[in-house]
């Protein structure tokens, strides 16, 4: 098991390196100058040339890569020239502010999302499978930031149950487990927008995966000794259908940076998204480059974690046969 | 004479699909005493499986038991609620099946699923159940039980599996076994050592068999009487002894002829000419009409036209043909 990770790990080294490569190729062929952003318009040329030295953008492109790739090996994801400090600084800054909202909401998701999926799975067809399908197909059709505006202007403007936007009440100061409260009370409407996100691929496929256990024929067996149907779907169908549930679950962590641009944004959330986004506005290469790379890298300890939970929940993958 | 263990009478089990329905169980009576063998016998298709899971009550949509009955030590079973049938069904009566590595939850150790059967009832704790699950798999021959109750079904070969699922089965010391087609998906010496194990557990217990079977080797070897199914009915039912020395029912015969055993001679074997019907479009009058030599030698009209009903030309052989009716 440990050599198995290990060697997954180094496996991974150069297609990190791989994403790397891309993503830096991709921002530098985009349009716009991080100089003319961060200086503004109709500047000073002198000016201009001074930063260009100062931060290396003077030299040809293929040399910039180098320099990064070189930073890159050493655990240097660059520097942002806006914030005037290292990269990963600032996306450590605003990685609990997104954990904040992506950890509740994938929790939440979750626990909807299989048990839905799985009572909508022993009642094929019924009512109950109607509505939840339906549901879910609403759930992949409304795009977030759409459904994020109207939980706002509903549930915010009009009824004025939640706050607007942000993490807290900074005007109140609450301090102790008031501010606590003021940050969760923060925190039900873009959780909400984000958990529809979240359970329709984890309904759907956990609805699939139990209905083809059903019909196995252990589950006639474990009839057979007298399990009621209730145990017969959480004990038996429920475990095995467990791998598929994982991978989408999986698959979502791994995404959540970029599924968080939007909710953050409307919300207005001081979280990665709202980072990523202004980096981008700002062409602040560094700040871009780094957090894609960090999507990457996430994207495949997300696989392999995965794969090593596979190992838990099923004694073939464990066994190796 | 005492009152049976199991009767079933003019069971109907019929599945509803979109082409029509199936009548794959069509008016099947049968009884079977305490600790008796009955091999039910037929060809794929003819609706022993379904037969045997509509005695456990474990049919599922689109099938239904639609007319019928199932008693069982007193109790009707056919729409009785599930708490009465999830509380018969393991303490009382057993399946085993074809597919012995299928039938056990590959995610789940061997060990656990033995305890489940031994839950329901029993009031036995944890480790007791434990200590029964190693003693259970030793009762059934699987050398070196302590290690291999805490393996999982894709470790057990498929001859290992099955001695697991009759463990599972004896667990909660029931009254009836029925045996799916038990050996039919294990090598031949495997399926002697099955049979020979079911044989002694069967004797040992004073546990009623109903095996489910197309092998007609098998029922001779360790069934008391035989109930011979032919599209959705039973044909025939006798002793194993008459079914082999003076069977009446054409199909029968032709089922015997058709052993390879039964020629020692090279000449070629004997087969009915047509296959089963569809269920689906079962024939006016006999269902093996179409198929049948002896009312083609003989030319009775009354075959396509009524359906023959189970009559009774010796005492304990019952047998449903124009011929003998």
């Amino acid at each position: 098991m440990v050599r198995y990770t290990v060697r997954r790990l180094l496996q991974a080294v150069p297609l990190v390196f791989g994403a790397a490569v891309v993503t830096w190729i991709l921002i530098h062929a985009a349009p716009g100058d991080p100089i003319v952003a961060l200086a503004g318009e109709d500047g000073d040329a002198g000016y201009y040339a001074m930063m260009r030295e100062r931060f290396g953008l003077d030299r040809p492109l293929h040399e910039q890569l180098f320099v990064y790739l070189g930073r890159l090996a050493q655990g240097d994801l660059g520097f942002s020239y806006r914030q005037n400090r290292s990269a990963v600084s600032v996306i450590l800054d605003q990685l609990p502010a997104t954990l904040l909202l992506m950890v509740p909401a994938l929790a939440v998701a979750s626990v909807i999302g299989i048990s839905v999926g799985t009572l909508a799975a022993a009642r094929k067809n019924s009512a109950l499978d109607n509505t939840a399908r339906t549901a879910t197909l609403l759930g992949h059709a409304v795009p977030v930031f759409w459904l994020s505006q109207v939980l706002l202007l509903l549930f915010a403007l009009r009824f004025d149950w939640f706050p607007v936007q942000g993490r807290s009440d900074a005007r109140a100061g609450y301090e102790g487990f008031r501010a606590l409260l003021d940050v969760g009370h923060h925190m039900v409407l873009p959780i909400a927008a984000l958990v529809t996100v979240y359970v329709p691929p984890i309904m759907r496929v956990t609805r699939a995966a139990v209905i083809e256990n059903l019909d196995e024929m252990y589950i006639r067996a474990a009839r057979a000794r007298g399990q009621s149907r209730r145990r017969v779907l959480i004990r038996h169908a429920l475990p095995n259908a467990m791998l598929p549930i994982v991978t989408v679950i999986g698959s979502q962590i791994g995404f959540m940076f970029a599924g968080s641009v939007l909710v953050e944004t409307v919300f207005a959330w001081p979280g990665l998204g709202r980072l990523l986004l202004s980096a981008i506005l700002a062409r602040d290469f560094a700040i871009i480059t780094a957090m894609l790379l960090m999507l990457s890298v996430t994207i495949i300890l997300m696989n392999l974690i995965t794969d090593l939970v596979y190992s838990l929940l099923d004694p073939r993958v464990r066994h190796g046969t | 004479m005492t009152e049976p263990l199991l009767s079933v009478e003019g069971l109907r089990t019929h599945f509803f699909v979109e082409a029509g329905v199936v009548k794959a169980v069509d008016g099947v009576s049968l009884e079977i005493r305490r600790g008796e063998v009955v091999g039910l016998v037929g060809e794929s298709g003819c609706g022993k499986t379904v037969t045997s899971l509509s005695i456990a009550g474990l049919i599922e949509p689109p099938g239904r038991i639609v007319d019928g009955s199932v008693r069982f030590d007193g109790t009707e079973l056919v729409g009785a609620p599930e708490r009465v049938l999830n509380s018969v069904r393991g303490p009382r009566i057993a399946m085993i099946f074809q597919q012995p590595r299928a039938s056990l939850d590959p995610v789940m150790s061997v060990g656990r699923q033995i305890s489940q059967a031994l839950r329901s009832g029993t009031g036995m704790d944890r480790p007791a159940r434990r200590r029964r699950a190693v003693e259970l798999l030793n009762r059934v021959g699987i050398s070196d039980p302590d290690r291999r109750v805490r393996e999982y079904p894709h470790q057990l070969s498929g001859g290992m599996a099955q001695r697991v699922m009759i463990a599972i089965a004896l667990a909660g010391e029931p009254d009836l076994l029925i045996a799916d087609e038990p050996t039919t998906a294990l090598d031949v010496t495997v399926q002697a050592q099955i049979l020979e194990l079911l044989r002694e557990l069967q004797a040992a217990n004073d546990m009623a068999v109903i095996l489910v079977t197309h092998d007609l080797g098998v029922v001779a070897e360790i069934a008391d009487r035989a109930a011979v199914m032919y599209a959705g009915r039973i044909v025939e039912e006798c002793s194993v002894s008459e079914l082999y020395d003076a069977p009446l029912h054409p199909y029968t015969v032709g089922l015997m002829e058709s052993r390879p055993a039964a020629s020692h001679s090279k000449s070629r074997l004997r087969v009915i000419p047509g296959s089963v019907p569809v269920p689906l479009d079962l024939p006016v009058g006999c269902s093996f009409a179409p198929r049948c030599e002896a009312r083609s030698a003989t030319n009775l009209t009354v075959c396509t036209e009524q359906a023959p009903q189970s009559v009774s030309p010796r005492d304990g052989h019952r047998v449903r043909c124009w011929l003998h009716g």
